[in-house]
């Protein structure tokens, strides 16, 4: 070889690599639509219930500013698998659509330093705004209502929304580098968050008293489906009834207590997050880049 | 550099890209890969840079592009046809290259100047926002700011007018002085400047391999069924297309 890059010490270490390619993915997402639909949709969602919330009424025994966040949180449990997955799911499929894959892996990089890049961005894009919007609720509260930050449950709700937005960033990057043609991506996509929040006890339960379904199937399906234990880890701290838990969740509160299931309904979608990653990973090195 | 195939051949469902393709070059050859479209020659050039898995053998420097593609791409300068639709600015994708190849901005910077880029004033500009020859000068810039034995380009002076192709030609006689040479391309002008040897492709089989120069080429040019004359090409050049 005439020229040798690597042998004059000009190869760039992983971090150099990563942080390459992340600081380019990064321009993507801020100059994307999706980031500004996912602040407004967080800005909205606070707004509406600071509006309703931040009264004497109570929710579960929480009132003023603990209401806010528990019910924030609450819909977001539902929300966030949509944000994560519309965020995620085109992301590696419209790079190899459109060339961007061709261009960057023509360059020295791993298939690893692209998936991280695109993993750390994409997830922080998703994460950050939600804890601005979380503390920054907290600390309305707190100044100009006067009311005590309640930290355990300000915490209790990002841990959740943080496991939640990796179980759904982990399928969405797997769609994304696993399937070619983008109608089935967006058609898996939708999918993934139908069954996330169909497969709901509730939803459940209604389907066993139409169709015979067994309850055996009902609480394996509920407990497999991570919106529904991310649910159950964000209620685990409050004094939940067979009304708001469900039977799967108010069977599982039951045997289990509610420091277990707390860390069940984390764990979980944690597992699952990273079992898709490795898919979505595994895909992109075995398989063609374009 | 020196590129091997050997039984070479790719299928996407039912369509078979390459078909028991054979064809080496030498380090420093220079070969143009010509067809009409689908006849294989990006998927060529992919299996080449180690981007789709082939079956058969296909050997960078004698090793293998699909598996050891990260320490071989240091060596490697690719043109695409066309820029992909990044958000990113021109500023973020410099640095970025210039981070990736181990590059000073300024190296990059004075080749885009060198092809009549104004890498500054285009910094802050989404790549997705440049006119066509902006972006290809762009990909020209980062292709070769960055010391490279295998130079493969995929129509490098398409959306190019005149002068640009004519400030093209003088840096690849500055820049490419020893590289192996890949290229695909439609255009009568670039093959005849830029390499000595043409391969064509039909139907992902090797149907010609011939110096540039050679008769039974100047034949199938003569045909007119392969060929065809490119409205509103100046210059020195015949700009016949391959259609």
């Amino acid at each position: 070889m005439s020229t040798d890059p690597v042998a004059a010490g000009q190869a760039p270490s992983t971090l150099v690599r990563v942080g390459a390619l992340a600081r380019l993915e990064g321009g993507e997402v801020l100059r994307s639509r999706w980031l500004v639909f996912c602040g407004a949709l967080y800005a909205a969602l606070a707004a509406l219930f600071v509006v309703v919330g931040v009264r004497e009424s109570g929710v579960m025994g929480f009132t003023g500013m603990p209401r806010v966040l528990l019910s924030l949180s609450h819909a977001l449990v539902v929300l966030l698998p949509l944000l994560a997955l519309t965020g995620t799911g085109p992301g590696v499929s419209r790079a190899r659509r459109d060339g961007t894959l061709e261009l960057l892996f023509s360059h020295p990089i791993t298939r690893d330093d692209y998936i991280g890049a695109v993993t750390l961005v994409r997830y922080g894009a998703l994460f950050l705004p939600l804890v601005v919007l979380v503390s920054g609720l907290a600390a309305i509260g707190a100044t100009v209502f006067h009311q005590p930050i309640p930290w355990a449950l300000l915490t209790r709700s990002l841990v959740v929304s943080a496991a939640l937005l990796w179980s759904f960033t982990g399928i969405g990057l797997a769609v994304s580098a696993r399937v070619r043609e983008p109608e089935r991506v967006v058609m898996y996509l939708l999918l993934a968050w139908v069954l996330g929040v169909a497969l709901l006890d509730f939803g459940l339960v209604g389907l066993m008293l139409q169709f015979d379904l067994p309850a055996a199937a009902v609480f394996i399906l509920a407990g497999l489906n991570p919106v529904e234990t991310a649910r159950l880890a964000l209620l685990s701290g409050t004094q939940p009834t067979l009304g708001t838990l469900g039977p799967v969740g108010f069977f599982l509160y039951d045997s289990l207590g509610p420091a277990r299931l707390f860390a069940a309904g984390v764990m979980w979608p944690l597992l699952v997050g990273s079992g898709a990653w490795a898919m979505a990973r595994w895909g992109l090195r075995t398989g063609d880049l374009v | 550099m020196r590129v091997e195939l050997t039984d070479v051949s790719k299928r996407f469902g039912d369509v078979r890209a390459l078909d028991e393709v054979s064809m080496a070059l030498a380090s420093g050859d220079r070969v143009a890969l010509v067809g009409p479209n689908g006849s294989g020659k990006s998927t060529l050039v992919r299996a080449v840079m180690g981007i789709v898995r082939c079956e058969g053998l296909v050997r960078l420097a004698g090793e293998d592009p699909f598996l050891h593609r990260t320490r071989l791409a240091s060596y490697l300068a690719y043109i695409p046809q066309t820029a992909p639709q990044l958000g990113a600015t021109v500023g973020e994708v410099t640095r970025a290259v210039a981070a990736l190849r181990g590059l000073a901005v300024a190296d990059i910077q004075s080749t885009a100047t060198a092809i009549d880029l104004d890498l500054d004033a285009a910094r802050r500009r989404p790549v997705r926002a440049l006119s066509g020859g902006t972006k290809q000068k762009l990909l020209i810039a980062l292709a070769l700011a960055a010391p490279a034995s295998l130079l493969i380009m995929d129509e490098p002076t398409a959306s190019l007018d005149h002068d640009g192709r004519n400030a093209f030609f003088r840096l690849f006689d500055e820049r490419a002085a020893g590289m192996t040479v890949l290229l695909c391309s439609h255009r009568l002008d670039e093959v005849r400047r830029l390499v000595d040897r043409v391969v064509l492709l039909e139907g992902g089989r090797i149907a010609l391999d011939v110096p540039v120069t050679s008769p039974e080429l100047a034949e199938r040019l003569n045909a007119g069924s392969a060929w065809r004359e490119e409205p509103g090409t100046g210059g020195r050049s015949s700009g016949r297309r391959v259609s």
